[in-house]
């Protein structure tokens, strides 16, 4: 075990964490954010999505360990005040979901990319979802939904 | 996965103690990406595990007068963002892009590409043309090595036990331009069938100092360097390159990434659309 | 019909977004309780050998493990049209990840090791991968008791082969007209198997408490269908029984009917008062989890001088692997629907289900249509080349109109569906007979491909509802047709609000069934659930409204048949009544009261639909409906690697009544890409030196990503009325992945000459295709 303290949804927090244990299984297990999903554990899909420091990175790929001292979002911080955030409401808007499995890690990917470039093109909005599958959409509505929510520029 | 030890070192110094005392089953973790695949799927079983991130100058991508360092924690999004690799280095800028996806490029590093050593490295073909070296840390202290000796074969390299790429060393070049290609079975997150970098390293077409990469196609990825002279004495024209092609050390496999005989055409072609593009402009 | 509705037909945002988006939604994964046992397979190495013997007693003996099983403790067979596999392999193992033995313990690791410590000998037998071999007289049976096991009616196996079942089409006098036929074109075609990929692998939690009632919580597509099948296997009441189901991370087909579950309860009868949860990894998921059958195809034509078809040889040869208890139907489907979307007078039909040791073969989105239709529509398009006319033309001049006769002989009407109106559309919205510019050294074409579907169900599949009107005058709707994705929630509640009179706002759709609590559904597949349970929920709400009208019709002194109720207000003449005054009974102002809580129940079987013929194929009316569609394809060849760019899908699909414009949208999209990925990157590869899947991963199993999908795409609605429909519907959630690798292929070949007839349509084989022709640059 492990003591690492970090911030999580906006929250510190202080906690032992098995030197083994994925950041996905930390999230979901420990932390109980169940939203952050595993797909395929490896990389190649995209469910587990989540930012940190700003960044959109993988969550099955990294140990929980490996957080200690950053700072952490899941999909649960978008709506921490019950209103939803502008992408969430695009989502829906635009019918950008439809099973869900693959929502959560799909919003952490554009919200990543909309806090670091708030007016992006189509071609980077897909560069910034090329790592998240979804088999169910087709992904005209989430590109839809992305750009949508991206309009005037102004997302946080 | 079973208990492990998590040492984070956060200098050069602690580190080199810790490599020092590193044993077969302590696995070195920069960005994960390729390490965390191959614990899930048992093929390495780390008792303990050294994270080198912590360590400030191994994030570092600096500029000084004659060269550029790499460290080994710089991830591969950092180096295709970065302005002075995308001008200097376009080949290895675009390697770094074309590697996985937005999360993996955030995490996985160029070095990691590197020291993974497997043939489809799309880092690899651009640090051969630029003559990239290596500077291997080990408790003893650093030493420089050429890209061209430290891959051995599939999956393989130079490193000893208790060692570490501390950075990767680009030699500022002159009157270059350079750039990479990749073939895939889709348009994103997908290893390489093939991936070919050529770069141009003067502004002569009939003696050209051409340098040449082509992965994916052989154990080891070298600089096609029959290929290179050949243009170096013919000069760069549609029928000259045409006959480089065929000079390409490449001797591909079949597996569910393409045939050997579709490798072989692809790497042709792209290397002919590679050099004529450079020798247009 | 001319009523303006105010739910139905209106785009209308989903109901279940705002779980989804949140994170809020439960998947089986993410419910977690204290105490969990964590269940793991022990999987077969061998394709196909005898089991000699299996040890166990190590890995019980592991500290954490508190149940280890295999076949002899459970001998039990499960299969839905035919049962023909047991929970764990007994005597023999059939393919490489067939389950043989199960383990829970307090955590995966420990489970992950006890896998280890548990040791099976095998006595090797000859495997076999394809299925043309397997009917030869002499192949070595796969199944040699199959002859013993049970069918249902409809399904023909034949005893002592490799085949669980051969439908039969003979229409006609297809000899004869072949004699006549003007041109004859005959072509092969090929479908690998497939993976459904959804994003959520199958999971389960089973529960056995102590009084004996197992609960499971299943990602599953069919919970009552997981109820009976378990009932079933394990010879007990369906009152012992409560299935759960959350959230589905899609389906696709390879949810339907029942997967791991078995396992899962059988662990948790050996471990009682503690949940036993499964959840498999994208490997076991991609390697041992059913999928889409692959087919060998023969197509025969006779053509006129016209260019009309006038017989037709069809022969499918289906590779179901180790086991057939959904593929059989699938067979089944393939056949009543063998000639597609045309009117073809003389038919010679065979679909001819054959055991394999490849992985198990079962449902996927199109069942059976999407594998049929590489070939047919790709031989349509080869035989309007051959006679020079027109590839939308000869469509148009050959596909079924009011008055053809399918392949069954049943005849088409003007309500079946209108294809021409499809094919049109389609050629308009695609801009067909246009020139295309290809970049330099690239070629450009458009191709076309139509669809037919029936949903494929036992004539009795029935669907049941239940409204609830509540203290606010709205309503509680329950039903137990799934939410995979496709957007059940919504169009059952747009269909309730509409028959109710009241808003979308006031309706509470409790979609997530529980057997316990929810009305009964037979499965969500087929398309089936927007038309079936779309009719129950709409009979109960219609129920619900009717005992309103009759207690209001009490308060206004009047006929309950001259009141009306809209926006949640009753209404007779002038008079009105806010519909929360009634819904819980009405009190008068001296107190008394009539009437009490209203709850509303509706059910839905289709009429009339009756059997094939088991020799000829012959049923007027084999399947409750039909949806028609046409598509076409804009597709750019790269000339120098034979990479394809999609830059433009135009579909048109006749599905009556369009509940919710962004749902019906949203399915032809997503069936679209689902469909390129089957079009150009995806084939399970099974070395058959081995068995083993090669590609058990997403390192080498793509699917599209959002830098694959089309460029664009639209979609348009045809809306001949379905007279049984609710509000005049029929179903849309699988056809536009059924012609969209067929349509890619005829673009390619208009682009480039080179026809592809094994799918993926792959940029190797393009670029080989372009040498052969001299055509890469």
């Amino acid at each position: 075990m492990k003591t690492i303290t970090f911030t999580i949804n906006g929250e510190k927090e202080t906690r032992d964490v098995s030197e083994s244990k994925t950041l996905l299984n930390f999230i979901r297990e420990d932390l109980h954010l169940t939203g952050t999903k595993e797909g395929c554990g490896e990389g190649e899909c995209g469910a587990c999505t989540i930012i940190l420091n700003g960044k959109a990175v993988h969550s099955c790929m990294m140990l929980a360990v490996e957080i200690d001292g950053c700072d952490v979002e899941t999909v649960e911080v978008m709506s921490k005040d019950g209103n939803l955030d502008i992408l969430q409401e695009k989502f829906i808007e635009h019918n950008a979901v439809q099973c869900g499995f693959c929502t959560p890690g799909m919003l952490m990917s554009a919200r990543a990319l909309l806090l670091s470039n708030p007016n992006p093109t189509v071609d980077e909005i897909k560069t910034a979802l090329e790592g998240n599958i979804c088999r169910c959409t087709g992904y005209k509505q989430i590109i839809e939904a992305v750009s949508d929510a991206a309009k005037g520029g102004k997302y946080e | 996965m079973p208990t492990l030890n998590y040492l984070c070192p956060t200098t050069s110094s602690e580190l080199k103690k810790i490599l020092k005392k590193k044993k077969t089953d302590s696995f070195i973790l920069a960005g994960g990406t390729d390490l965390l695949v191959k614990i899930r799927h048992n093929v390495v079983k780390p008792k303990e595990i050294i994270d080198i991130k912590k360590i400030k100058k191994f994030n570092e991508i600096k500029l000084t007068k004659t060269q550029l360092n790499i460290g080994c924690a710089a991830t591969l999004n950092e180096i295709a963002e970065n302005k002075t690799i995308k001008e200097k280095f376009p080949a290895i800028a675009d390697g770094s892009l074309s590697i996985g996806s937005t999360q993996i490029r955030n995490r996985g590093t160029l070095v990691g590409n590197l020291c993974n050593s497997s043939p489809v490295a799309d880092t690899v073909p651009g640090l051969l043309i630029y003559d990239a070296k290596i500077k291997i840390l080990s408790p003893t202290g650093t030493k420089t090595v050429s890209i061209h000796d430290f891959i051995t074969g599939v999956g393989k390299n130079i490193l000893k036990k208790n060692e570490i790429v501390e950075s990767v060393i680009l030699p500022l070049p002159k009157n270059t331009k350079s750039a990479f290609l990749k073939n895939a079975r889709r348009k994103a997150l997908d290893l390489s069938s093939v991936n070919v970098a050529v770069g141009l390293f003067n502004k002569s077409k009939k003696n050209p100092d051409i340098r040449i990469a082509v992965g994916a196609c052989a154990p080891i990825t070298k600089r096609a360097q029959k290929a290179e002279k050949f243009l170096k004495k013919n000069g760069l024209t549609d029928e000259t390159i045409k006959k480089a092609a065929k000079m390409l050390p490449i001797s591909p496999i079949s597996d569910l990434r393409g045939s050997k005989e579709f490798r072989n055409k692809i790497a042709h072609r792209l290397f002919i659309k590679l050099a004529t593009q450079l020798g247009e402009v | 019909m001319n009523k303006k509705f105010t739910s139905v037909g209106v785009k209308t945002k989903r109901v279940d977004a705002k779980a989804k988006v949140t994170g809020a939604a439960q998947y089986v994964d993410d419910i977690q309780f204290p105490g969990t046992l964590y269940a793991k397979v022990f999987r077969s190495t061998e394709p196909h050998a005898e089991i000699v013997s299996i040890d166990l007693e190590k890995a019980k003996k592991l500290p954490g493990v508190k149940a280890v099983i295999c076949g002899k403790d459970f001998p039990y067979h499960t299969g839905l049209y035919h049962v023909d596999q047991y929970m764990f392999a007994m005597e023999k193992v059939r393919y490489v990840g067939e389950p043989v033995a199960a383990v829970a313990a307090t955590s995966l690791e420990i489970a992950e090791k006890a896998l280890k410590l548990i040791k099976v000998k095998y006595k090797k037998l000859k495997a076999n991968y394809d299925p043309i071999k397997g009917m030869k007289k002499d192949a070595p049976l796969i199944h040699p008791d199959l002859h013993k096991y049970f069918s249902v009616p409809s399904i023909n196996p034949k005893p002592h082969s490799n085949i669980p079942n051969h439908f039969k089409i003979r229409k006609g006098d297809p000899a004869k007209a072949f004699k006549k036929a003007h041109k004859i074109i005959e072509n092969r075609f090929k479908v690998p198997q497939i993976q459904h990929v959804p994003l959520e692998t199958h999971g389960a939690i089973a529960k056995t408490d102590l009084s004996g009632k197992i609960t499971v919580w299943s990602s599953c597509q069919s919970p009552f269908t997981v109820r009976y099948l378990l009932a079933h296997c394990f010879k007990k009441q369906l009152k012992d029984f409560r299935i759960i189901a959350p959230f589905v991370g899609g389906g696709f087909g390879c949810k339907a009917g029942v997967n791991i579950e078995p396992i899962t309860v059988a662990l948790s009868m050996k471990c009682l008062g503690k949940p036993v949860k499964l959840i498999l990894t994208r490997e076991e998921e991609m390697y041992t989890i059913v999928v889409r059958q692959a087919c060998h195809i023969r197509i025969k034509s006779g053509v006129d001088k016209n260019g009309k078809i006038i017989a037709q040889e069809n022969e499918y040869i289906w590779d179901c692997g180790a086991y057939a208890g959904y593929g059989v139907n699938i067979v089944r489907a393939a056949g009543y629907s063998i000639c597609g979307a045309y009117n073809i007078p003389n038919i010679k039909g065979d679909s001819i289900g054959v055991y394999t040791n490849r992985p198990v073969g079962s449902a996927f989105r199109g069942f059976g249509m999407s594998e049929i239709h590489w070939a047919i529509e790709q031989q349509m398009d080869m035989i309007a080349i051959e006679m020079g006319i027109d590839a939308v033309e000869f469509r148009k001049l050959n596909t079924l109109k009011p008055g053809s006769t399918t392949a069954t002989c049943q005849v088409v009407t003007k309500h079946t569906g209108n294809m021409i109106a499809c094919i049109e559309e389609t050629a308009k919205n695609i801009g067909w007979g246009k020139k295309k510019k290809a970049g330099k050294n690239n070629y450009r074409a458009v191709g076309i491909a139509l669809a037919q579907k029936a949903p494929a169900m036992p004539n009795n599949a029935t669907s049941a509802a239940v409204v609830k009107l509540n203290e606010f005058g709205g309503a509680e709707v329950l039903f137990s047709g799934m939410e995979i994705g496709q957007g059940v929630m919504t169009a059952m509640g747009q269909i309730a609000a509409e028959t109710l009179g009241i808003s979308m706002d006031k309706v509470n759709v409790v979609g997530l069934p529980d057997t316990d609590y929810s009305p009964y559904e037979w499965q969500t597949v087929a398309s089936r659930i927007t038309f079936s349970c779309g009719n129950a929920v709409k009979n109960a709400a219609q129920d619900a409204i009717d005992q309103v009208k009759k207690i209001a019709a009490k308060v206004f002194e009047c006929k309950a048949k001259d009141i009306v109720v809209q926006d949640g207000i009753i209404k007779y003449g002038k008079k009105t009544l806010p519909l929360e005054q009634v819904c819980m009974g009405y009190q008068y102002e001296d107190g008394h009261t009539i009437g009490g809580a209203i709850i509303g129940r509706g059910h839905f079987t289709a009429k009339d639909c009756i059997n094939c013929d088991p020799k000829t194929g012959y049923s007027p009316k084999p399947v409750a409906n039909w949806t028609y569609g046409a598509q076409a394809v804009d597709v750019e060849v790269n000339g120098e690697t034979g990479e394809l760019t999609i830059h433009n899908v135009s579909c048109t699909y006749d599905i009556g009544k369009v509940i919710n414009p962004q749902g019906a949208d949203g399915q032809a999209y997503g069936g679209i890409v689902q469909g390129m990925g089957a079009g150009i990157m995806e084939a399970l590869v099974v070395d058959e030196k081995t068995g083993n899947v090669m590609n058990p991963s997403f390192v080498d199993y793509k699917v599209p990503t959002i830098k694959d999908m089309p460029l664009s795409m639209t979609s348009s609605f045809i809306e001949t009325q379905q007279l049984d429909g609710p509000y005049g519907a029929r179903g849309v959630g699988e056809h536009t992945m059924i012609p969209t690798p067929a349509a890619i292929a005829n673009a390619v070949y208009y682009a480039t000459g080179v026809r592809i007839q094994e799918l993926p349509v792959t940029a190797e084989k393009v670029l080989k295709g372009l040498e052969e022709l001299g055509k890469n640059k």
